[in-house]
């Protein structure tokens, strides 16, 4: 994105009462009459000014014309324009963990309970609506707000249910990755595929039974039912405490929810790694000093495990992308409570990296176009991608100098046991896995600035920058 | 009182498969998700249904329901 001219958001399409726009570091929003009438009203009410205090809500103002840096021809198309306080890199639910899913959840939950119980609803619940700042979830998505009809049922349940709580369900019953089913389809796991993924014991399971089976009976009788079943539950009387019985059952429903992380590869590696600890100490003080010397603002780790040099390096610079493709490793990062808040876990495979999708294929985008690293550390990883993934050596740092000027990579030799059992069962066709070739790939786009051995040799740290 | 109100929803209205309307069953199970409070509602709900069927409703609740 040029960062000097006005983008429009592109995923922001959904909603017909407003649209966002990035100009510089600053995001705004245009909306309609309704939307800007809506807002105004929020604004008044004491409940939403505490979710505003207390960062649930991202920081948003209206702001004039004279104030709005954006084109006069984006200007006309709106009533009015907020600013919202920028986010530092946006993230998406199948890049999350288990529990930044289920916070988001409470999030959205908190979020409505308050709105309906001050007479105001969320018009949607889409965990996109929902980002990761510091550490803490914050809803994003002001417009979705809307002052609640009487009579009126909460229209985001059923997109709650497909989108937060079926790929809870998914994780916490039955111990699969919900994170390729949200990949998969932009609007989640719907009612119908979940009805087929929770089988007849499943109905046992707490919140099954009612949230998955009987809303998919509820669909299939009355989906194409032509009854205006909005006026006749508002005529029967139906009203908010019972929209208020539900969301307080959905919490404790998603409090109980748990996952218990099994069967990871790497999620003990920091336990376990086969260096000595001078060698491990060396290392922590390679990325220290290299970080510390070049100054990086943003610092991707790329295969983070459970964050060591992460760590290290959000001490030093301002944001911290930590990426594995290791689930229980990246929840063991979000979940440590010394975690610091300039780090943002994902769960992202490098191999089949997060898409640019959704309509035309920019709704949602990939990684590289919501972060740009300053410096990237690329440490025990290239093993991996070269010999399990069988990515070219060559293309790999083709894409790493795409990527970033300042590189920290290791070179872990084929003597070390964890190549040794890489190559166990595979025909070994990768000659182009050598330092010799490694180096000569680095050289193609950087200077080695410095370089460090450890374990006697059989691993090598190379710190790169861009002439 | 759960099973009660999924009876009443599952028998108020004539069975129809046509193209899906995404929301209409989540709807109608907000009522039995709502506990004790959607008793009420969901009785509502079958006697307005069971009046219309036997043309006893009054003409300005069949026209509330067609809006």
């Amino acid at each position: 994105m040029n960062k000097r001219t006005t983008a429009v958001n592109a995923g922001s399409f959904r909603d017909r009462d407003g649209r966002v726009y990035h100009f510089q570091e600053r995001v705004f929003r245009g909306m309609s009459e309704s939307a800007l009438r809506n807002f105004r009203q929020l604004q008044e009410q004491s409940f939403y000014a505490k979710l505003a205090k207390s960062g649930k809500v991202i920081g948003s103002r209206e702001i004039s014309a004279k104030e709005n840096p954006l084109p006069s021809d984006v200007k006309a198309q709106w009533a009015g324009f907020l600013e919202h306080d920028p986010v530092a890199v946006i993230s998406y639910p199948y890049e999350w963990t288990f529990s930044m899913l289920k916070a988001a959840a409470s999030l959205q939950l908190h979020l409505v309970e308050h709105a309906v119980s001050n007479g105001f609803t969320l018009k949607d619940a889409s965990p996109y609506n929902i980002q990761f700042v510091n550490g803490n979830t914050v809803f994003i998505d002001i417009p979705s707000f809307e002052p609640l009809q009487q009579g009126e049922p909460w229209s985001g349940y059923r997109q709650f249910c497909e989108m937060y709580l079926f790929p809870l369900f998914l994780q916490a019953y039955k111990g699969c990755n919900f994170q390729p089913f949200m990949r998969g389809a932009i609007d989640g796991v719907d009612v119908q595929t979940a009805s087929t993924l929770f089988g007849f014991r499943d109905r046992f399971r707490k919140g099954v039974l009612s949230h998955v089976w009987l809303q998919s009976k509820l669909d299939r009788r009355y989906g194409g039912s032509s009854e205006n079943i909005r006026s006749s539950l508002k005529s029967a009387g139906f009203n908010r405490e019972l929209i208020l019985a539900n969301v307080r059952k959905l919490q404790k429903l998603v409090h109980r929810l748990g996952w218990e992380a099994s069967g990871s590869e790497w999620g003990d590696y920091a336990e376990f790694h086969n260096y000595s600890d001078v060698d491990h100490l060396r290392k922590e003080d390679f990325v220290r000093d290299v970080i510390t010397a070049e100054k990086p603002d943003t610092v991707w780790d790329i295969g983070c495990n459970t964050g060591q040099f992460s760590r290290i390096a959000a001490a030093l610079c301002r944001q911290v992308v930590a990426t594995d493709i290791d689930h229980v490793a990246v929840e063991r990062l979000y979940l440590d409570e010394n975690t610091p808040g300039n780090i943002l876990p994902l769960v992202h495979n490098v191999a089949d990296p997060s898409p640019n999708w959704g309509w035309r294929n920019c709704e949602r985008s990939d990684l590289q176009s919501r972060s740009r690293p300053d410096l990237v550390l690329c440490l025990a990883l290239i093993h991996h991608l070269v010999i399990s993934a069988n990515i070219p050596l060559g293309e790999l740092i083709d894409w790493l100098a795409g990527l970033t000027d300042k590189l920290v990579i290791e070179y872990v030799s084929r003597k070390d046991d964890k190549v040794k059992a890489l190559l166990r069962n595979k025909k070994d066709k990768y000659q182009d896995y050598s330092r010799e070739s490694l180096e000569a790939n680095l050289k193609r786009y950087f200077e080695i600035r410095q370089q460090q051995e450890m374990n006697n040799g059989d691993r090598t740290l190379y710190s790169c920058v861009k002439p | 009182m759960r099973i009660f109100t999924t009876i009443l929803l599952l028998f108020i209205f004539s069975d129809a498969i046509a193209y899906l309307d995404p929301g209409t069953g989540s709807m109608l199970l907000q009522v039995i998700l709502g506990g004790v409070a959607a008793v009420a509602v969901a009785i509502k709900l079958y006697w307005h249904k069971l009046r219309a069927a036997l043309g006893m409703a009054r003409k300005e609740e069949t026209e509330d329901e067609s809006v």
